[in-house]
């Protein structure tokens, strides 16, 4: 039976499940690229060159021809600005007049390379495994060749033709632009979307069109810029080896090849050409890098931030538990010159047993869990409150200092063991190492210590998964392999976030009964993280429900899921579609409108207040934690009156989740 | 609104929405993929108009497979798929989507089942472009398309960057349903999303469902999740059909050992009653995933089953009617209550 909402949260029931839509923001601005100083050089610049080198024969002070006998090997002067050759000829005007030949030419064989190899790429990446073999295998016939030689070998048959020579040169180069387009094809092509747009019918040319080449647009630019910077060096070492345009006409490589003839007597003479043809191809690769954003971040200062707060100065909802191991009071996690992420989180864990922290993504479970061990992410940092680890304060400790309990007292198993385990090395490798360091036993011990380990952990074969490498074993498997790992240093806590989430439901079952067996044998206590009520459910003694960065409930695992207090706990049970057994199944579930709310945009209040279907007016000025379920807390202003009314989360009736706008038929179930 | 699972479909009155025949499915090419075991191994199932039937099973079951077949994203091997009647199993995408224009799908993954690059409103035009629906009518119809999964119109503008996990699921079941299907196949519509949102999306699907008629075939490794929005549900292991028949009958009183150990295994938020089913999932003796290789000729499930006997090896067992739904297990009797 549910309680009659309050005037305010009937508006939040009827505006079911719609969260604030963000406002439509203007795609404006500058593109990303160029908001690196790499990406505005390389765009500048051959944007300058370009311009200069085209127009070249509408500002040119002198012809390139036009020799100024008295002013020969001169330098910069007024009125040649970069100083003039061996026949005084005016080198601004000959390094530009011969700009255009080789950018164009460079040019051409841009368009040749992606105009064979991006269809190729397309082609081989659609058409699936046998096509792309045989275009592969061609390819590879074009990569076998000696570049340089056939180049050469062209030339020889048609001439020193500089256009149809680069042209020659696409062709070569196209195999290697097909090799790096395939990959990028082959990833895009395996998004979703691709998929979806060819269950509506999309044609395959429109598929590539529209939803495969604008997402490789970024690496078909990266490599252009590239090749481009590749082919203006072809071009000028081509003309530096005579074959170019001839005398009289300026070329960049022959300018080269003159001037390193004077490189003593003149040595300025190499100075503008060499400079503007290195700074052209610098920055092609420069726009390249700025491009793929592989622009040098800006390195970020990672420093501690000192806690902000005072450790005891707290008066928690609930003592102190004197039989406590791990003892977390008022933390508070924030980003450095960020928002908190965490704010006042408290419990208590004694020996054996299991805490759950359980809530949505976004609620600050992993900050928590990450702190115990100070594996928080850079910029970020514990910022307040106390951790009491066996009677000893861990916030606040150096990172040296940290490294002593982390791993041997204190050991941590993540969601996704194969991203846990190195796939380079084998298990009994992966194991030995950790083994040695924590117990300072010889190689032959540690790996009899490994082979017990992974007993334990209910491996059979102890031998043959030593041998194995992490993709040899199922996720099931490589996930005990991680707990074996995490136990190395006999460690007294276990931090385990979403051990099982990752697993079929058999396997988190088994990988479930293990923790509860190392924790019976053992003595373990572990903090585990999970968004899966069915799983605190099944192995925590204790559960903590964390709701946007707080705990909003806290208690025996027992009393918080069979008679939760708090609004957000009976949201939560209640989305849950297991029902008991033999009760029939809902006809609807309950939800809750909206998300949770960023950190940086929490309420003063209750943080839950605005989702919540019991809120009203005083739930918005702050409150403390009251007593609940014996040892625990709960964090809502109007605990008393929900219980005395029965209060659950009901789920709304059919049709609502389609409304956009309250409506008078959007009723709640009374 | 359920149809009967019955082995005989000629019986059906009606046209089932999709039809599936001894489905069979391999993946590569060339000898020693003919020698290998099929990914999807003789599967057969209807979905009658408007039914949900939910398909279940281990992760490498071969669940996802089947919705890639049903697509034409996978190529059958072997087998017939019809929807509305009308045999798409040898159909291109594109004849597929010109004759039988009902059939849509709701990936998992709504982060990349959105094209970044694209508009919510080019994204929803899309379909209806390739149906002949053009210019202002289009965009009317994208606009309520968004409104009948209960985002606003003017969303139309946006880019899926400005949308969260349930909206943007929210939008990838729009652009489902905005050329009005008769079947959609939900490839794991809630499992990439939190509980809370995770309801609303179930609430909307079967809102969805029960306005329109639709048809589902709805793939999931939860069996909470199917229990909820299936009428039948399949249950498959290792590219093979384990059980069938209604869901209730398959989550309450399972008669395959299989569906056992995923039901048992499966846990429920209520302290008391998960420490009583785990107690009973130990007792059960079901074997380790992925400790032995089964042989090709018996069950599949024979190096986890706790009821295995000789048979099992050698003799791959039929679906058969026990007890209200349809097992594939030699020992389908005796098979431990829950």
């Amino acid at each position: 039976m549910s309680v009659l909402p309050l005037p305010g949260a009937e508006a939040a029931a009827d505006e079911v499940a719609t969260e604030p839509v963000p406002q439509a923001r203007r795609r404006r601005g500058l593109p990303g690229f160029l908001r690196r100083p790499g990406g505005v050089f390389g765009a500048g610049w051959l944007v300058l060159v370009v311009v200069a080198s085209l127009s070249a024969p509408l500002w040119r002070p002198y012809e390139p021809g036009q020799q100024d006998t008295a002013n020969r090997l001169a330098l910069p002067s007024a009125e040649h600005w970069l100083g003039t050759d061996p026949l005084g000829r005016d080198l601004l005007s000959r390094i530009f007049t011969a700009g255009a030949l080789p950018l164009l030419a460079s040019a051409l064989m841009l368009v040749v390379a992606f105009g064979i190899g991006l269809p190729l790429a397309l082609v081989a990446a659609e058409r699936g495994r046998r096509v792309e073999r045989v275009i592969s295998r061609a390819t590879e016939v074009f990569l076998a060749l000696p570049a340089t030689i056939l180049l050469l070998a062209v030339i020889g048959v048609i001439g020193n033709r500089l256009y149809p020579v680069m042209a020659v040169m696409g062709v070569l180069i196209s195999a290697a632009v097909y090799r790096v387009l395939l990959g990028v094809a082959q990833s895009v092509r395996q998004r979703l979307y691709v998929d979806a747009a060819r269950v509506n019918g999309l044609g395959s040319l429109r598929v590539n069109l529209v939803h495969v080449l604008p997402s490789m647009a970024t690496v078909v630019a990266v490599q252009a810029a590239q090749l481009f910077g590749i082919g203006l060096l072809v071009v000028a070492g081509l003309a530096f080896l005579g074959f170019g345009p001839g005398e009289p006409e300026p070329s960049w490589g022959f300018m080269i090849q003159d001037a390193s003839g004077y490189i003593y007597n003149a040595p300025w003479l190499m100075v503008p050409t060499g400079l503007v043809l290195a700074l052209t191809v610098v920055a092609a690769n420069e726009l390249a890098d700025a491009l793929a954003g592989r622009a040098a971040a800006p390195t970020v200062r990672r420093r501690r931030r000192p806690l902000r707060r005072a450790v005891q100065a707290v008066t928690p909802a609930t003592p102190a538990d004197p039989e406590a191991v791990l003892e977390v009071r008022d933390l508070t996690v924030s980003v450095d010159d960020g928002p908190d992420l965490v704010t006042g989180v408290s419990f208590s864990l004694r020996q054996g047993q299991v805490l759950g922290l359980v809530g949505e993504s976004g609620c600050g479970k992993t900050m928590t869990a990450r702190s115990l061990l100070g594996l928080l992410p850079d910029g970020v940092a514990v910022t307040g409150g106390s951790i009491r680890w066996q009677g000893r304060e861990l916030a606040g400790l150096t990172e040296r200092e940290i490294d002593r309990v982390r791993g041997r007292e204190i050991a941590m198993i993540s969601q996704e063991p194969m991203v846990a385990l190195d796939p380079m090395f084998s298990i009994a490798t992966q194991l030995v190492g950790p083994i040695r360091r924590f117990r300072g036993v010889g190689r032959k011990q540690a790996r009899r210590i490994a082979a017990e380990l992974l007993r334990n952990v209910g491996i059979v074969d102890a031998q043959r998964v030593l041998r194995s490498h992490p993709h040899q074993l199922s996720g099931g498997m490589a996930q005990r392999v991680c707990i074996a790992l995490a136990l190395t240093g006999e460690p007294r806590l276990l931090v385990a976030d979403e051990p099982t989430t990752a697993l079929d439901v058999t396997v988190q079952a088994e990988i479930l009964s293990l923790l509860r067996a190392l924790v019976r044998d053992t003595g373990l206590s572990v903090v585990l993280v999970s968004h899966d009520l069915g799983v605190v459910a099944d192995i925590c003694d204790t559960v903590a429900v964390m709701y946007a960065g707080e705990v909003v409930e806290s208690g025996t695992a027992a009393a918080v899921l069979d008679a939760p207090a708090h609004p957000y706990t009976m949201a939560l049970l209640g989305a849950n579609p297991h029902v008991p057994e033999g009760e029939p199944v809902p006809e609807r579930l309950a939800s809750i409108a909206g998300t949770v709310p960023p950190p940086g945009s929490w309420p003063a209040g209750c943080r839950f207040a605005s989702r919540c279907r019991f809120a009203e007016e005083r739930c918005t000025a702050p409150f403390p934690a009251l007593p609940a379920h014996d040892t625990g807390s709960v964090l809502c202003i109007r605990v008393d009156e929900l219980s005395r009314e029965h209060a659950t989360w009901e789920p709304e009736s059919a049709g609502d989740e389609t409304h956009v706008q309250p409506t008078p038929t959007a009723g709640v179930p009374a | 609104m359920t149809a009967p699972a019955t082995a005989a479909p000629a019986a059906a009155t009606t046209t089932p929405a999709l039809e599936i025949r001894d489905l069979v499915v391999r993946y590569g090419s060339g000898r020693r993929a003919r020698q290998a075991p099929p990914a999807i191994d003789r599967v057969s199932f209807d979905i009658a108009p408007g039914e949900t039937v939910g398909l279940v099973g281990e992760s490498g079951s071969g669940k996802s497979t089947i919705g890639k077949a049903v697509l034409g994203l996978q190529p059958a091997a072997g087998g017939t798929i019809r929807v509305n009647g009308t045999d798409v199993t040898a159909m291109s995408l594109k004849q597929r989507s010109r004759q039988v224009a009902d059939l849509r799908v709701v990936f998992q993954d709504p982060y990349s089942s959105l094209n970044p690059a694209r508009t919510i409103g080019q994204t929803l035009a899309e379909p209806l472009r390739l149906m002949g629906v053009r210019g202002p009518e289009a965009a009317a119809r994208a606009r309520s398309g968004l409104e009948s999964v209960g985002l606003p119109g003017d969303a139309v503008d946006r880019y899926p960057a400005q949308f969260s996990g349930g909206q943007r699921q929210r939008i990838a079941i729009a652009r489902a349903l905005v050329c009005d299907p008769r079947v959609v196949v939900l490839d794991e519509p809630v499992s990439a999303l939190d509980l809370s949102t995770q309801a609303q999306v179930l609430n909307l699907l079967a809102d969805l469902r029960d306005q329109h008629g639709l048809a589902f075939l709805f793939i999931a490794h939860d069996l909470g999740v199917v229990r909820f929005l299936s009428q039948r549900t399949v249950v498959l292991y290792r590219g093979q059909v384990m059980e069938t028949g209604p869901v209730e009958a398959v989550s309450s009183a399972p008669r395959h050992p299989y569906t056992v150990a995923l039901t048992a295994a499966a846990p429920v938020p209520r302290p008391a009653e998960q420490a009583a089913r785990r107690a009973a999932r130990e007792a059960a003796g079901f074997g380790t995933a992925g400790v032995a290789q089964p042989s090709a000729t018996g069950c599949p499930f024979v190096p986890r089953c706790p009821l295995a006997t000789d048979v099992c090896g050698t003799e791959r067992p039929a679906l058969r009617l026990v007890e209200g739904t349809e097992a594939a297990c030699h020992h389908a009797d005796r098979v431990p209550a829950l």
